[in-house]
């Protein structure tokens, strides 16, 4: 294997593709290879080709579209397989063109893949069944699912913030079956798949997304409490399975405003910056 | 320049923590669970009580966890051919793919809850029945 390519596997970026790969290939079998297969390789074309696109029209100089990929990764592994195509080729165009747009000028905003499901499928209803997170695998997958998520939390340095995360997000859910009573077979839902691997998903391999979470233990903990109670609340307030990216991309926001206004930009950009 | 790691007790203290919390929420909401499982959340639908023009009828029941879009057709009176058109429920659309048949069969949107996808199978019913009314119309 050429150096380049053994530096690239090894890097952050690099084992984020290698566990989606994995959660993939685990998965497809239950899927179906053929629509699974296809749904993944428009998502990821899509958001590449765009951000490739983007990046040569405005002169940048040229670099492996890793970031893209993992979001048009991401993309294909949430859509329901079978989904209409537009509903996948909408998300993944504005994953891949997002971070060209909303962004300052040292770092995009949003996590592109939250922000791109969130939108196109508001607009054209094609359905999450987070199948890359084992949704439709006996209970028992979740422990990969956990250990290979784990890696990539600690690899990147955000257990703080996925811990923050889920201990806000589930404090919120069993407080609610505290006051209200756990006879409720929505908040039961939560507690159990396929909600449960919706949100150490997401947990795990979205709110850790480097460039838009913070780096600071404190501001961690503070962002991953914020997405986990505003998931929560936008769970109880709007119906939908859109709660988790609208928590995520308030989460961003606050993030990206520690970063700017709030001084915490004078912290160094790594290297897996472009996600 | 390497990042300072928090303290891996911390770390491990926090995740049993979480691990708590989160098991303390699965037990308490265990009766709900049982609810999910078996009884079912589904309204139970009117029945027809007037014609139906023939005709093709678009309609989305809502649930909790989000729609189900259904398509109707409607020849020479009776329920012809059902249609599940998209879900936006966590549920995939194979779980209840099984009811569209029930309904042409059963001409009705009285149909069987399928277990492990009450929310997805009430959304259907709520579409159908939308989708009845509109051929009622």
């Amino acid at each position: 294997m050429p150096a380049a390519i053994r530096r690239w596997v090894r890097s952050p970026k690099g084992n984020v593709v290698l566990v989606l790969v994995v959660l993939a290939a685990i998965a497809i079998p239950r899927e179906g290879a053929v629509r699974t297969g296809v749904q993944l390789l428009v998502a990821v074309a899509i958001s590449v080709g765009v951000d490739v696109a983007i990046s040569l029209g405005r002169g940048e100089p040229p670099s492996v579209p890793d970031g893209a990929l993992i979001s048009g990764m991401m993309v294909g592994l949430i859509i329901v397989p079978g989904a209409p195509l537009i509903g996948v080729i909408m998300a993944s165009a504005l994953a891949g063109g997002s971070k060209h747009i909303l962004r300052v000028p040292q770092f995009h905003l949003f996590n592109p893949a939250a922000l791109g499901l969130l939108f196109s499928l508001a607009l054209f209803p094609a359905g999450q069944s987070w199948w890359g997170a084992f949704s439709d695998l006996p209970a028992a997958f979740l422990v990969v699912l956990l250990l290979a998520g784990g890696f990539v939390a600690w690899r990147v340095n955000k257990l703080a913030a996925v811990l923050a995360f889920l201990g806000s997000y589930f404090t919120a859910f069993t407080l609610a079956a505290l006051v209200f009573g756990g006879s409720s077979p929505v908040v039961a839902a939560v507690f159990r798949p396929p909600f449960l691997n919706a949100a150490l998903f997401f947990g795990l391999l979205m709110v850790t997304d480097p460039a838009t979470s913070p780096n600071r233990f404190t501001d961690q903990l503070s962002y991953g409490a914020i997405v986990g109670i505003v998931s929560a609340g936008a769970f109880a307030a709007i119906h939908g399975l859109h709660y988790l990216f609208i928590g995520l991309l308030i989460g961003n926001a606050w993030a990206a405003f520690r970063r700017t206004v709030a001084g915490s930009a004078r912290q160094p950009v790594q290297a897996l910056s472009r996600r | 320049m390497a990042r300072r790691r928090p303290p891996t007790e911390l770390i491990v203290l926090s995740a049993v923590a979480v691990a708590g919390i989160y098991t303390a929420g699965y037990v308490i909401t265990e009766p709900g669970a049982i609810i999910l499982r078996e009884v079912g959340i589904a309204p139970t639908p009117a029945a027809i009580t007037g014609e139906l023009h023939d005709g093709t009828y678009i309609a989305a029941g809502h649930s909790q966890f989000g729609e189900v879009f259904v398509t109707v057709a409607v020849v020479q009176g009776r329920i012809s051919q059902v249609w599940i058109n998209a879900v936006t429920t966590t549920f995939p659309t194979q779980t209840i793919s099984t009811l569209p048949g029930e309904v042409v069969a059963r001409q009705s949107a009285a149909v069987d809850v399928v277990s492990g996808a009450t929310a997805s199978s009430s959304a259907f019913i709520q579409g159908i029945e939308i989708a009845l009314k509109q051929a009622q119309g």
